[in-house]
């Protein structure tokens, strides 16, 4: 339950918070993520003791390769744990992102009839997008576990999903489906654009930022509480969430540290964990080219600032609120700009742009910034996603992106991101961000747009609007550029949790 | 024109066959939603002054209930109750037979004369009213819509020339022979109160208040004490749940009770919100309560009559009604409150604490069940999970809903008479144009 803060200042534990969390581990380009079935699960257990000696902590300087692990509501119900402890997680988090059927009260799941659930409709997972037709993490391919490795090199990865397939093999674990993800230079996603820039500092957490003076913890507005991302500490509210705690008697040996409200003679399993929304999202990069080719008639200069005003930066990563005119690589990776004063209209970026639906920052509302800034900062997400798959073009030059689209040679669809955003509330935070940002007609007063880059088309919400003076713009009949293709949610717990986890108890 | 409220309770006798009959015209509803079909179950969409319409089975969510169901239907409606009221039994007379034929005291077999008398006699005044887009009726609603379609469709085919001044070419097209459009022309009725009423409003609701207003302050003292006590209570009550092994149970009854109130929400642009919670039996309490309803009355009228409410610009409609208790029931009355609201839950939930937790603290503060306040303002729902699970376990899925124009925000429906007011004035400035081109 949540309570208001009541204690001293609180610093976090990073020597058991997983790494991936609070680093993103962005020198070591390489990684895999194992999508993992425990079959019967007897044996995962001491399956889980093995992997716990080898997961790394937000403390470590990552070095040749680091392992971390993440955890479904289904995989907790395999492991045993008490349904008691288990109704303590988050609602979001039990059903599962597909919204589905591990209920434990008997309640008929949504995904039994053809009704979209809760979830999917949140997430705008429908129709063709709907779980039914994912890869993997829908009903038909549901995922018990993850993990998540990540290595200095291709020889360096090799030898580490060896070691840890014969360690689950050995133990009746089986891998649903195993998912690279690779770095593109210049850290950018398959579209062409530089990824991953906009992440909120942690107060009181210390070692990490994985890139020092991207993170601007300077801007007092982009840091948040650690309570936002973490379990057990103090959140945007002032309150803890201490998550799901284990009667002291189920925690013989001490392992799990204890509960903040001591007085309810518990240990904590919640504390410096988080939850870890996982999304395949597949990209169209031809189709993504080619709309914006030919909305630009051809024109590469054109063509280049149509597809920034849908980002809301320029390939390079410069922000569009700093630099309206052209791409400038000397400002890539700034972060220090709000959209309230400089632009309102979005005249530079346009407010419908994918960086100003996934973060407002201090624009909407009623108007005031200062309020919308309060607004939005109950909102972030940490995000760790990599590319997948070969690029279209090795330098993800559109222009030879566009020539080989033209070619009528074959293009595999096989390339887009492994999103992955940690939280400490799935659905005050990610969930939020998709359903009334991203996926929202009426998002800064539009009437009928998503996001240019995610969005649904379902009829009528095929458009763009581009701000401009006389006159906006109006894209239409943009196809879709992005598609799910697996997705699901974790618990990453803290390293004394799942060693807890991994014991007798 | 003025847009107005109704809101009929009337307590239940055959609530099984009550429920049957309410499905079957959401089905309905639901159905034509997606169709468009028109509604012959209760022909909501025949009523051309409909705004927006529910019918909700208002019980208890306690533990121990002891307020008798009733069935409650409330619309917002442009024009007078009387007009609206007639209408109603006019057009919808066979529905309000089966549903409130299932009530205590309905004349079914009376003439229409009865039952127009049987639904006035029932009606409730709310205590405050707030409306999102003050003064515009459904059909200026949904004709500035289809305006501003058409305007969009002539701004994406400017040519060279026209481009030079967009604005008098979509003035051009709307004066323009077989327009459909030349009602944008007129000037749109008022949508506001003038100052002058605004100040006259003001003295009125002051001068009616001052004797409470003296009261309450006479009562302060009892009331920061009592809620230093109802505080410590409702601590105690959250470490007895966890310790008597029944927040096992209470846990399976929230989830299903969220679960029945996702399913409903996010089916459209907009989504309803009706809560009950039981208005604590102290005097004090009580008067505070009115007090503070009273000036959020005035409050909707003479501040927050532009699309936003306190900072909350998605609220299309929200009321407040107290509900009574009749003479063979507990001394318990209950605080109703119903609203129509843009996006989801968790944005709705999450303006109302990021912008208004001061204001819904000194209203619900008097209400039994939530979270701690402190100094009449503050705590309360400034807790965020808390205040939150307060509001899931006080909410009522309304068994009927019906929207008159589910696609809209409150945002799109006042850029919209912004839209059709700058076409139609006189002879804007080059900037004034600029600005009107803005909007789109």
């Amino acid at each position: 339950m949540a309570r208001p803060l009541l204690g001293p200042e609180y610093v976090v534990d990073c020597g058991d918070v997983q790494g991936i969390v609070l680093r993103g581990y962005g020198e070591l380009p390489v990684a895999r993520f194992v999508m993992l079935d425990l079959g019967d699960a007897r044996e995962a257990k001491s399956w889980l003791g093995d992997v716990a000696t080898r997961v790394t902590s937000a403390r470590e300087e990552p070095a040749e390769r680091c392992t971390n692990f993440g955890i479904s509501y289904r995989g907790l119900k395999k492991l045993g744990l008490d349904a008691s402890v288990r109704a303590a997680f988050e609602p979001a988090f039990a059903e599962g992102m597909h919204g589905g059927p591990e209920l434990d009260d008997g309640a008929s799941p949504a995904s039994g009839s053809r009704e979209p659930s809760r979830r999917s409709r949140a997430l705008h997972d429908l129709d063709d997008q709907s779980p039914d037709r994912w890869a993997w993490g829908g009903p038909s391919a549901p995922v018990d576990a993850i993990l998540l490795l990540y290595a200095r090199s291709d020889d360096a990865m090799r030898e580490c999903l060896d070691r840890e397939r014969g360690s689950f093999s050995a133990r009746g674990i089986r891998a649903v489906t195993i998912l690279e993800g690779v770095t593109l230079p210049g850290r950018k996603e398959h579209f062409g654009f530089r990824d991953g820039i906009s992440q909120p500092a942690l107060r009181n957490a210390n070692p990490p930022t994985e890139r020092p003076g991207v993170l601007e913890a300077d801007r007092d507005e982009n840091t948040a509480e650690p309570g936002e991302f973490l379990l057990g500490y103090p959140d945007a509210y002032a309150q803890i969430e201490d998550g799901p705690l284990v009667p002291e008697s189920a925690d013989p040996s001490r392992i799990l540290p204890l509960a903040i409200d001591d007085a309810a003679g518990a240990r904590s399993l919640g504390r410096n964990g988080s939850y870890l929304a996982f999304r395949q999202l597949e990209q169209d990069v031809a189709a993504f080219w080619t709309t914006i080719d030919r909305a630009a008639n051809g024109d590469a200069a054109e063509r280049l600032r149509l597809a920034a005003r849908m980002v809301g930066r320029w390939p390079s990563g410069a922000p569009l609120a700093l630099r309206d005119k052209e791409d400038d690589p000397s400002f890539l990776d700034r972060n220090d700009f709000g959209f309230a004063a400089e632009d309102a209209l979005g005249l530079h970026c346009p407010i419908g742009s994918h960086i100003r639906r996934s973060n407002p920052r201090d624009f909407g509302g009623s108007g005031d910034p200062a309020r919308a800034l309060v607004v939005s900062s109950r909102h972030r997400l940490i995000r760790r996603g990599r590319p997948y798959g070969a690029p279209l073009d090795p330098d993800l030059d559109p222009a030879k992106i566009l020539a080989r689209s033209g070619s009528g040679e074959s293009i595999d669809g096989g390339r887009g991101l492994q999103f992955l955003s940690f939280q400490a509330h799935l659905e005050r935070q990610f969930e939020f961000v998709m359903e009334s940002w991203i996926h929202n007609a009426k998002f800064g007063g539009g009437h009928d747009e998503t996001d240019p880059l995610l969005g649904d088309r379902g009829d009528g919400f095929a458009r763009f609007t581009v701000p401009a003076r006389p006159v906006r713009r109006r894209l239409g009949s943009l196809p879709r550029f992005v598609s799910v293709r697996g997705g699901a949610y974790f618990f990453v717990p803290g390293l004394r949790a799942l060693r807890w986890l991994a014991s007798g108890a | 024109m003025e847009q107005e409220t109704l809101t009929v309770v009337a307590r239940i006798q055959e609530v099984d066959r009550l429920r049957c009959a309410l499905r079957r015209i959401e089905d309905e509803v639901r159905e034509a939603r997606r169709s468009h079909d028109p509604l012959h179950e209760f022909p909501f969409d025949a009523l051309e002054k409909l705004h927006f319409a529910r019918l909700v089975i208002v019980e208890d969510t306690a533990s121990a209930p002891t307020l008798e169901p009733r069935l409650v239907l409330a619309t917002d409606f442009d024009g007078t109750r009387e007009d609206h009221l007639a209408e109603l039994v006019a057009r919808a007379e066979k529905a309000l037979d089966q549903v409130f034929g299932c009530c205590r005291g309905y004349p079914s077999s009376g003439s229409r004369a009865d039952k127009v008398e049987f639904l006035r006699n029932h009606s409730v005044e709310p205590i405050c009213t707030y409306r999102g887009h003050p003064g515009r009726s459904v059909g200026q609603i949904r004709l500035e819509e289809q305006l501003r379609k058409e305007l969009e469709d002539v701004l994406d085919r400017l040519d060279a020339r026209a481009a030079r001044d967009p604005w008098s070419e979509c003035r051009r097209q709307v004066e323009g022979p077989g327009s459909a459009f030349r009602w944008a022309l007129s000037p749109a009725p008022p949508t506001r109160l003038t100052r002058a009423e605004k100040w006259w409003l003001r003295a009125r609701t002051l001068w009616g208040l001052r004797g409470d207003l003296f009261r309450v302050l006479r009562d302060l003292p009892i009331l920061l004490a009592a809620e230093r006590t109802d505080g410590d209570a409702f601590v105690r009550r959250e470490r007895d749940r966890g310790r008597d092994g029944s927040a096992m149970q209470r846990r399976k009854d929230a989830a299903a009770l969220r679960r029945a109130l996702e399913e409903r929400e996010g089916r459209c642009v907009q989504n309803e919100l009706t809560s009950v919670t039981e208005i604590r039996p102290e005097t004090f309490r009580r008067r505070a309560l009115e007090v503070m309803l009273r000036i959020a009355n005035l409050r909707a009228r003479t501040r927050f009559d532009r699309g936003d409410l306190a900072g909350i610009p998605s609220i299309h409609f929200a009321r407040w009604v107290i509900l009574e208790h009749a003479a063979d029931e507990p001394k318990r009355d209950r605080l109703l409150f119903l609203t129509n609201y843009d996006g989801s839950w968790e944005s709705y939930l999450g303006d109302f604490i990021d912008q208004a937790a001061d204001r819904l603290t000194a209203i619900w503060g008097h209400t039994r069940h939530f979270p701690p306040t402190r100094r009449i303002f503050l705590g309360g729902a400034h807790h965020e999970a808390l205040f939150k699970r307060f509001v899931r376990e006080h909410q009522l899925a309304a068994q009927v809903w019906y929207a008159a124009y589910p696609d809209l925000s409150v945002q799109n429906v006042n850029r919209n008479s912004e839209l059709r007011l700058g076409l139609g004035a006189g002879a804007p400035t080059p900037e004034e144009r600029l600005r009107w081109l803005d909007l789109f």
